[in-house]
């Protein structure tokens, strides 16, 4: 394999900067006095102008020193951080983000930002002094001791500028503690060897001498006390590095530095972690999945034969595929906090466009999901989002007439439900005109005029291709736009989407989503002579249809399950297999929700590792199927859609039942 | 290139002595103290350096003190060593021994 273009993970390094930036911002927007969301963002600005600076960016690095300047002046107290700073600072951003993609960013645009930020940092500097002015804290004397790890002069560390920021606190006194040094002989002269006592007797606290290590406080030893204070009260940050090579100069007290800043928290993560490109997960899900294929002819050989070494091996093949499956599935798996943190600054711009104030609120971040679904979710939910900011909220004046708070809020929440992932976006908003929708849905042919349609069909028409278009000129349709471009990209996920929506109180749409799009634990099923696979998920039980119950039910297809009546398919007419059924037919019961069918087969054959390969271009269409599937035989099976067949058996029951 | 000369224990650097080529300065200087009689370092022709070099000899001042040994420069810190050494902490105290070898008793 061929190494990665350097330019290309400057940029992939750049673009998880950009998030920390973006996130710490917005939070900063929230929590304009949190040192450690300041921290994190002049963090971020400096690893990106370094990092741009190396990798030959150099305009990405000029600009971004003077988003670091602005924020260094922040982080000394001098200028506060303020919502137009932070504004200003995320529309630099916004440029930076387009040097970085080497873009035609306009250099005209770039100086216009700059003297933006100029300006808004000017204004909220002259703030900021006029609080210092009010209240100008006492000295302290501090007693600083530190150490660098090991390697941190061959790695480009500089002790010397650290020393000289300590100086720029107050009146300072630097010793060098140079009793570690090894013995000449046994040297190794590129190694750090050396602490520092300090003596420090400034007007800051604490938190400003910890600013100065901000770049390497993550493996460096430091302990910070002031004089007087006992050493339990000690600020020391203690990391694998130093415990390596642990440096008499420096106490270890309890380790106080537990509440990492967040955005700090990913960088650090890094170390443990390994950047890998997502073709080549592909690839290696593609390998595994033709590992299982040939697992599964292994399985059906060993099978048949009376070897018992080739059954012994079968079966630890079998395992081992299994737990290699496993593995997989959960090396792909991102937690959807990825996702949901792109939607803030979202909901920041909209709230700006639309003059409206939105609280967006997440739930179930660390839920997982298979890293192409979180891709693919991307867009659908911008959609659904959009819309609900902008066409669900009311304005602030609205809303308080409405006898509602003035700011609109959003929830954005996750969680697992089986093999699938359950992701709502509920908003307070005005709800859904049903009437509006309807005159729409009327005046667009998809209904006729006065049809009688359930509410739940009524807000059905909201995904049909066709109502949208014409419609997003008015506020409330606008609901519509791209909502069929929505329900087809989940749908193409193997996922279903849902719309609920109380007039004057809100709308939630939830989307349910498999967990991976990949490999499925399979129910292999014979109907005829063809198999099928059922989503072993969607299965809630198999019970045996006799021929006495089969002929009962020829009419209306209902089976009683429990004293409640459920009703099925029978897969042999649906397929057309023209054989004339097994006397023991089995219903597979699958559900969706809370809908429930039954699918009768002729034969359960047993569970089956189901690689999913997709159906050509040609068969999109075809609602039945959500894949096709290689058996171990070399044979082909067909993967039942479940939400399709359910909501056809649904469909047909309440037809039946009209009808009676 | 580092070392422009050894004549009679004289081991003289000049140019940059940073992290870069301070393992090359650390055997020139070890070949030197394994020699006989005292090693007098000159580095007057030194542009720049870092901590490592401060460290190197810092260890190699040691060493000759433990062993008995005559390790001293030729002429007192200047320039940007001197920068190096009053920045880094090294000079706090004139009256260490650490101080006395960098400085020869000259003036900060």
């Amino acid at each position: 394999m061929s190494g990665q273009d350097p330019v290309e993970i400057f940029r992939q390094e750049a673009q998880e900067l950009f998030e920390e930036i973006e996130q710490g911002l917005l939070d900063l927007a929230h929590r304009p006095g949190d040192r450690d969301l300041v921290d994190a963002v002049f963090r971020g600005l400096h690893t990106l102008k370094g990092s741009g600076a190396m990798f030959g960016f150099d305009a990405l690095a000029a600009f971004t020193h003077h988003c670091e300047t602005a924020f260094d002046r922040v982080r000394k107290g001098e200028v506060a951080a303020t919502s137009e700073l932070v504004g200003a600072v995320l529309a630099c951003q916004d440029h930076m983000r387009a040097l970085a993609e080497g873009g035609a960013a306009s250099e005209a645009t770039g100086e216009m930002l700059l003297a933006e930020l100029h300006r808004v940092v000017e204004s909220a500097g002259q703030a900021s002094s006029a609080e210092v002015a009010a209240a100008e804290p006492d000295l302290n004397t501090w007693r600083v001791r530190f150490s660098l790890p090991a390697d941190a002069l061959v790695n480009g560390t500089r002790p010397l500028p650290l020393l000289d920021e300590l100086r720029e606190l107050g009146d300072c006194q630097v010793t060098a503690v140079t009793d570690n040094i090894p013995d000449f002989d046994i040297l190794v002269a590129s190694e750090c060897h050396l602490a520092w006592d300090v003596t420090l007797v400034t007007k800051h606290g604490r938190d400003a001498i910890e600013d100065v290590f901000i770049f390497v406080i993550d493996d460096m030893t430091l302990d910070i006390q002031a004089v007087g204070e006992a050493s339990v009260e000690a600020a020391v940050v203690e990391k694998a590095v130093v415990e390596a090579a642990p440096s008499a100069a420096a106490p270890i007290a309890a380790p106080a530095k537990d509440e990492a800043p967040a955005a700090g928290e990913g960088r650090k993560a890094g170390g443990d972690t390994v950047r890998v490109p997502a073709e080549r997960l592909d690839e290696m899900m593609d390998r595994v999945g033709e590992l299982v294929i040939a697992q599964s002819r292994l399985k059906q050989l060993a099978a048949s034969s009376s070897d018992i070494a080739l059954r012994a091996v079968a079966e630890e093949i079998e395992r081992l595929a299994s737990e290699m499956r496993d593995t997989m599935m959960v090396v792909r798996m991102v937690p959807i906090a990825q996702l949901f943190g792109r939607f803030r600054r979202l909901i920041h711009d909209l709230a700006r466009d639309t003059g409206k104030t939105i609280e967006l609120s997440t739930e179930g971040e660390a839920t997982e999901l298979d890293k192409t679904v979180i891709e693919r979710l991307a867009d659908p939910l911008i959609h659904l989002i959009r819309n609900s900011a902008d066409h669900g909220l009311e304005t602030p004046e609205q809303r308080l007439a409405a006898g509602k708070s003035a700011t609109g809020n959003i929830v954005l929440a996750a969680r697992q439900s089986g093999a699938e992932v359950v992701i709502t976006i509920t908003d307070d908003g005005r709800g859904v005109d049903r009437a509006r929708v309807r005159a729409k849905a009327e005046e667009n042919g998809l209904i006729q005029p006065g049809q009688v349609l359930s509410d739940s069909d009524l807000l059905q028409l909201i995904f049909a291709p066709g109502f949208s278009t014409a419609a997003a000129i008015t506020n409330l349709s606008g609901r519509g736009v791209g909502m069929d471009v929505v329900k087809r990209t989940i749908e193409g996920l193997r996922g279903s989407i849902e719309l609920s929506s109380t007039p004057g109180e809100g709308s939630v749409v939830s989307l349910r989503i498999p967990l991976t799009l990949a490999i499925i634990d399979g129910l292999l099923v014979r109907v005829g002579t063809g198999r099928y696979v059922i989503p072993l998920s969607a299965v809630e039980e198999c019970v045996e249809l006799s021929v006495e119950q089969d002929m009962r039910s020829t009419g209306r297809s209902l089976i009683t399950l429990r004293d409640q009546l459920v009703p099925f398919i029978r897969l042999r007419s649906l397929f057309a297999t023209g054989l004339a059924p097994d006397p023991h037919q089995k219903v597979v019961v699958v559900a969706v929700g809370q809908e429930r069918v039954g699918l009768v087969v002729d034969q359960i054959l047993g569970d089956h590792q189901t690689v999913i390969k997709p159906l050509s271009s040609f068969h999109a269409d075809v609602g039945t199927f959500s894949g096709a599937t290689i058996l171990g035989d070399g044979g082909v099976a067909l993967i039942l859609d479940i939400a399709h067949l359910v909501a056809a058996g649904q469909r047909s029951d309440a037809q039946l039942r009209a009808a009676s | 290139m580092l070392l422009a000369g050894v004549e009679h224990n004289l081991i003289t650097f000049v140019g940059d002595l940073t992290v870069s080529n301070i393992v090359q300065a650390h055997e020139e200087l070890g070949a030197a103290l394994r020699q006989d009689g005292p090693v007098v370092v000159d580095i007057d022709g030194v542009a720049e350096i870092d901590l490592t070099f401060v460290q190197l000899l810092e260890s190699a001042r040691r060493k000759a003190a433990e062993t008995g040994r005559d390790l001293t420069l030729r002429h007192p810190a200047d320039g940007a060593v001197l920068e190096v050494l009053r920045r880094g902490g090294f000079l706090d105290n004139e009256n260490s021994q650490r101080a006395q070898f960098w400085l020869q008793g000259a003036a900060q």
